[in-house]
């Protein structure tokens, strides 16, 4: 299967020229986008349509462009070109007088609400508690009332197996527990998908591990995920379809089955063997 | 050595060791308010603002309390400024307070952690949210100690102002050596006082490290 997503371009009555949104069926949709810091392409012509409820790994080299990618998802990196659709809007972008328009950043927060993400290093408030680390995007960007937060709060902090660390400070958990409550706190917002930057890299192998099962049983429970990963055992048995970047492109999706096969491409194979 | 000398003057020192303490208070609020937003611009590293602001504070820095006062002092006038000598004071002291109060205070929001601000933001938590329950919370206990030495600077920078007629304690002692000709007992009276004034402020640095490190 072949990296492909024409960009679809519609007339509409007005006689404007309007992007189509993607179908219904299709949670997150890159097309075409391209990202340089000055001269220097880090994205280029990358296009990628993840289904609703599907995994998505992404592998690949250092500096290839994974964590860019998923961070244009969000607009935490802003592309130089192209488009990227999370559940059927346009992110980034917004039509002023029947033109799009770079968003200005008070949509852009309404935008990611709607997108979780967990980092590499966890990324916790350290001055918070778990419950309110939890707590804090929903009652500061969503407006929900304290009690319905907390509630909601405690019900996915046992989910992630940490009930009874409600009150510590993130200092006094370990990195898999860290994570696991970063987990919890992007579940928070109800995210239409999970963004995951190489969130076990900095884990041993048995912290990893219990990371790791939070993230298979979300994705079998049908949410949609991106995940940026060097777990190659978690690509090959949780994915859906799994991309390969090099130098800022797609070079192969693929079912797993497909990619750790001898049909894969020759690069994808030398990177795969140790 | 004669005690009853220093018990003597006593009075008049603590009526000038009250001048110390406003002036010394004064200052460090002054320069505080105006070194917040110098430091946030201060931050933003390309910027012809940020670029200015480290200018004044490279410069405030490098010369000496006593030459801003006095180019305050004299300056002042010949533009045909005249200000009581109190406010005289107070402008000399805090234009050097304040770069260091911004260098302090940027150097603590310099220390938040970019990852906790990113995630945050990736959140879609508002701006001044991040900046009001985050990065100021984890900033504040940074910048106290090293804000609270400082303020021991500026109390002891206090005494420049003698130099400028303002009745705060190395001048009143000056004065009432030059009248006894008693100066040990009346130096060792002043010295006594900074030192407590002093400590009292290395004490408060102390709690408050002590304080958030618990933490």
């Amino acid at each position: 299967m072949k990296a492909s997503a024409p960009l679809s371009v519609t007339t509409d009555t007005g006689g404007r020229r309007w992007p189509e949104p993607p179908a219904e069926s299709v949670m997150v949709e890159i097309r075409d986008l391209g990202l340089s810091y000055g001269a220097r392409p880090v994205l280029k012509g990358v296009n990628l349509a993840v289904p609703r409820g599907q995994t998505v790994a992404i592998i690949g080299p250092s500096g290839s462009g994974k964590t860019t990618l998923l961070r244009c998802v969000n607009y935490l990196a802003r592309p130089t070109e192209g488009e990227i659709w999370v559940g059927g809007t346009l992110v980034g972008q917004r039509e002023t007088h029947g033109k799009l328009e770079p968003a200005p950043e008070c949509i852009l927060r309404t935008h990611r609400t709607v997108t979780g993400m967990v980092f590499q290093q966890f990324n916790l408030f350290r001055n918070l508690t778990v419950l309110q680390n939890v707590t804090f995007a929903p009652i500061h960007a969503n407006g929900r009332d304290r009690a319905s937060a907390e509630e909601k709060a405690r019900s996915l902090i046992a989910r992630v197996g940490l009930s009874h660390k409600l009150d510590a400070y993130p200092s006094q958990l370990s990195g898999g527990q860290q994570q696991r409550v970063a987990i919890a706190r992007a579940l928070a917002m109800d995210p239409k998908v999970m963004l995951f930057d190489e969130a076990t890299s900095a884990l041993d192998p048995e912290l990893a591990r219990e990371v790791l099962v939070v993230m298979r049983e979300l994705s079998e429970e049908g949410m949609t995920m991106l995940v940026v990963t060097h777990e190659m055992s978690f690509a090959r048995n949780v994915a859906h379809q799994i991309v390969f970047m090099e130098e800022g492109r797609i070079l192969q999706i693929a079912a797993p089955e497909e990619l750790f096969s001898e049909d894969a491409h020759p690069r994808i194979k030398t990177f795969l063997a140790h | 050595m004669k005690l009853e000398f220093l018990l003597e003057h006593l009075p008049m020192m603590m009526r000038a060791t009250i001048v110390t303490i406003q002036l010394t208070l004064v200052t460090l609020v002054a320069s505080t308010v105006f070194a917040i937003p110098l430091a946030i611009v201060r931050m933003r590293e390309y910027t012809f603002g940020a670029r200015m602001v480290a200018w004044y504070s490279a410069l405030m820095r490098a010369v000496p309390t006593l030459v801003l006062l006095f180019f305050v002092y004299y300056g002042l006038p010949q533009i045909g400024v005249v200000i009581p000598a109190f406010v005289t004071a107070l402008v000399g002291l805090s234009l050097s307070a304040i770069a260091y109060n911004l260098e302090i205070i940027r150097s603590g929001l310099m220390a938040v952690d970019r990852g906790q601000i990113e995630a945050a933001r990736a959140l879609g938590v508002p701006g001044w949210r991040i900046w009001w329950n985050i990065a100021i919370p984890q900033a504040v206990p940074v910048m106290v100690p090293t804000y609270l030495s400082n303020a021991t600077l500026v109390l002891k920078g206090t005494s420049v102002a003698s130099i400028i007629t303002i009745p705060e304690l190395t001048a009143v002692a000056n004065e009432i050596v030059s009248e006894t000709y008693r100066p040990f007992e009346i130096l060792l009276g002043a010295t006594a006082i900074y030192i407590v004034l002093g400590g009292v402020l290395t004490l408060a640095a102390q709690v408050a490290s002590r304080q958030w490190q618990a933490k």
